[in-house]
């Protein structure tokens, strides 16, 4: 990536007429005058701890799963698709020898109807492991969010190979740690971002995002060597539309009295897709479908049907670090709604567009990155507070889980207004603080517990 | 019909037997390493007490943190609720209880009770030693005094000294300091329980506390502690005779429901 440009022998300018709607000056590559190489190395059996980590999570997270009864058998795909990595990289590989080009995302921001318009893969990277914080420590603070902070490290724990085969790495400016990730990352790494308004209330904040689209759209056009045709973002649209039918069809089962599927599996099929191919996935998740109606049909349960109801909501819980969710499906309660990022949320929103022209069509694209979302990204979110009444009274939730990541300022931040709504609403909430570690299983057991415990003994009354 | 509740806290096992005619065993020892075997000596010696044995009880209900490792209970439920069951029955001489203070070994709760005494919420500080048992164990050591000595000493105290650390461990290195600054040692002590009281206060305003308030766990034996927290919350607590064993005897009280249910059905 950068060698490349170094090859050249010269810097990349953007020409003046490439400037599109959005009038922000940035260079196809961030610019990063004072780039310097980043040693981020650790110790031999730091490599082998983290690989020994990983593998004992995943394993821990699958076995767990496969334990319970009346699963749908499809969940099968989506374990190998964690389970075999190795699959996935080589067929990145071959799509890479022919020419194609894959563009690594965080967050749920990635206009995917452009990505896959311009014949390009995304691949969503992965920032769920406890062992690479250590090594992001030494270029970043240690006082950020465990996430941001296992984004950064990962790709350097040769754990996998999909960062490295990315040919630009799409950062949203969703917080501080993701902002200042970006120029951190640029170090070592083609980052382009794309910079969210503060506040999405206005015509203007709408404008602006559509120019950091429009802008995304070219860096694109000019990675892949060729311009996206109308034809090529209808086709993408109405795949992604299809997939966004998809999944709202299988989040509905969440809605019956029996858990025909766990919030562990819900999890689990969105975060494989992460780093799948959006075919094959959506055809699993067709199976599956398919095996959750016969299991209503034939009145089966996963867990318990008198598990406790909980929504949960807050930072997201990413692979393989499953710690909260794990305590709270093996302790009396199901996860039967959430409005995670990484969970229900992600690919849940449709592009609405009006019409087949370009502009319509972008117009309806950089809508749906900006408005449905619930992240804490605002400076108001009153959105949010609305979703999770909504999605709290639609799957009948019994009770809130509001999952903060130690140091995720804004979840926190944001605690307080929806505890208090739903204090009014006479919803039971509980407000889990945690981190990558797992010395606290203990005292999360007990408070999860309890929590069960006194809500279904107030139900009872 | 004897049942028994067994709560096996991070620092002690406790341990209630109780049965038909106000029968009522307690025992409490440090659970050390191994949960489960604490667990058994701890009920085996409160069985002692009342003359009874092990294959008597009807119903054996575990709590605590080491709760799921106990090899030998029928039940378990969190100390949480256990507490709550323990507080209503043990407080009812002051009234309905409202709140519960709980200073444990390692952790500190809040538990706030509606009228029918049902938990309505609850809130735990597990994840600093500051505000626990530990604070004070640990000041005591440095100031080797033993707990019972050192709480009688802060009732002593005229002017508490003022402890400005947060971090029990900060906290020693002051301590220290103001030892060498001669700062008499009841004052240092009165200033420690201050401390402590101020930040379990703060706790429990903000779970929105109310009289009458319950206060127990083994950190309620200690005199001094119980009366800065009554000045720092500006109202009385009520402290059972055995605070240490309500959590034990409110697992117990679930054993017998679960007992009684059980012969009902047969």
């Amino acid at each position: 990536m950068i060698s490349e440009f170094k090859k050249e022998g010269k810097k990349v300018f953007f020409k003046k007429n490439e400037l599109h709607a959005g009038k922000f000056s940035d260079d196809f590559m961030f610019p990063n005058r004072y780039r310097y190489d980043m040693k981020i190395e650790a110790s031999q059996s730091s490599y082998a701890d983290a690989k020994t980590n990983y593998d004992r999570l995943v394993n821990k997270n699958i076995n767990n799963l496969r334990k319970l009864p009346n699963r749908p058998p499809s969940m099968r795909y989506f374990e190998e698709v964690m389970l075999k990595k190795d699959y996935r990289q080589k067929e990145l590989q071959e799509f890479k020898a022919k020419g194609g080009k894959i563009i690594g995302t965080f967050c749920l921001q990635a206009p995917e109807e452009l990505i896959y318009a311009a014949g390009a893969i995304p691949i969503r990277l992965s920032c769920g492991l406890i062992n690479a914080i250590p090594l992001a420590e030494e270029i970043m603070p240690s006082n950020t969010c465990p996430l941001a902070k296992s984004s950064v490290g990962f790709p350097h724990l040769k754990i996998d190979t999909f960062f490295n085969m990315c040919d630009a790495i799409m950062i949203p400016t969703t917080c501080d740690a993701k902002k200042k990730m970006a120029d951190v990352m640029s170090n070592y790494s083609n980052v382009w971002t794309l910079e969210l308004p503060q506040n999405r209330d206005h015509l203007a904040a709408r404008e602006m995002w559509l120019g950091q689209i429009e802008l995304f759209k070219s860096k694109i056009e000019r990675l892949t060597g060729k311009k996206i045709s109308r034809k090529a973002l209808k086709d993408a649209h109405a795949k992604l539309y299809k997939r966004t039918r998809l999944v709202r069809q299988l989040l509905e089962f969440r809605k019956q009295k029996n858990i025909v599927i766990t919030g562990r599996d819900i999890f689990l099929v969105m975060q494989s897709a992460f780093n799948d191919d959006l075919d094959r996935w959506m055809m699993y998740l067709e199976h599956l479908i398919e095996d959750l109606k016969k299991s209503v049909a034939e009145n089966k349960s996963v867990l318990p049907p008198d598990s406790l109801r909980i929504m949960m909501t807050g930072s997201p819980t990413i692979w393989p670090t499953w710690k909260v969710v794990d305590v709270i499906e093996e302790n009396g309660a199901a996860v039967i709604a959430d409005d995670s990022c990484a969970g229900s949320q992600y690919f849940y929103n449709p592009a609405e567009i009006t019409d087949y022209s370009m502009k319509s069509m972008m117009i309806g694209i950089a809508d749906k990155y900006l408005l449905p979302t619930v992240c804490p990204v605002y400076i108001h979110n009153d959105d949010r507070v609305d979703r999770i009444l909504e999605i709290s009274e639609q799957f009948r939730a019994e009770g809130i889980i509001y999952h903060v990541l130690r140091l995720c300022q804004l979840m926190d931040f944001e605690f307080n207004k929806v505890n208090n709504v739903l204090k009014k609403k006479n919803m039971p909430v509980m407000k889990i603080e945690s981190e990558y570690g797992e010395e606290d299983i203990g005292q999360l057991k007990t408070r999860i517990e309890a929590f069960v415990e006194m809500v279904k003994s107030r139900n009872s009354q | 019909m004897i049942v028994a509740g067994v709560d096996i806290g991070s620092v002690a096992a406790k341990a209630v037997v109780i049965g038909d005619n106000n029968l009522f065993g307690s025992h409490v020892l440090p659970t050390g390493a191994n949960c489960n075997t604490a667990a058994e000596k701890t009920l085996d010696e409160a069985l002692k007490k009342v003359n009874a044995t092990r294959d008597q009880l009807a119903y054996i209900m575990a709590t605590g943190y080491g709760r799921r490792a106990i090899n030998f209970g029928n039940g378990s439920i969190t100390e949480i609720t256990a507490n709550a069951k323990g507080a209503v029955r043990l407080g009812a001489a002051a009234g309905q209880i409202k709140t519960i203070i709980n200073v444990g070994g390692q952790d500190t709760k809040v538990i706030t009770l509606d009228d029918t005494g049902t938990i309505s919420n609850f809130v735990m500080n597990d994840k600093c030693a500051a505000g626990t048992g530990r604070f004070l164990e640990v000041i005591a050591k440095a100031l080797e005094e033993d707990i019972e000595g050192f709480a009688k000493l802060s009732l002593e105290s005229q002017a508490p000294a003022v402890i400005n650390s947060t971090c029990t461990v900060f906290a020693e290195s002051e301590v220290v300091s103001l030892v060498a600054e001669n700062i008499q040692k009841k004052d240092i002590i009165a200033g420690i329980h201050k401390s402590v009281a101020k930040r379990i206060a703060d706790m429990a305003v903000g779970a929105g506390a109310k009289e009458p308030i319950f206060f127990d766990g083994g950190g309620a034996k200690n005199i001094g502690l119980r009366t800065a927290l009554e000045r720092e919350l500006g109202k009385k607590v009520f402290v059972p005779q055995m605070p240490q064993f309500t959590v034990a005897l409110g697992a117990a009280l679930f054993a017998w429901e679960k007992a009684s249910a059980q012969n009902k059905a047969q």
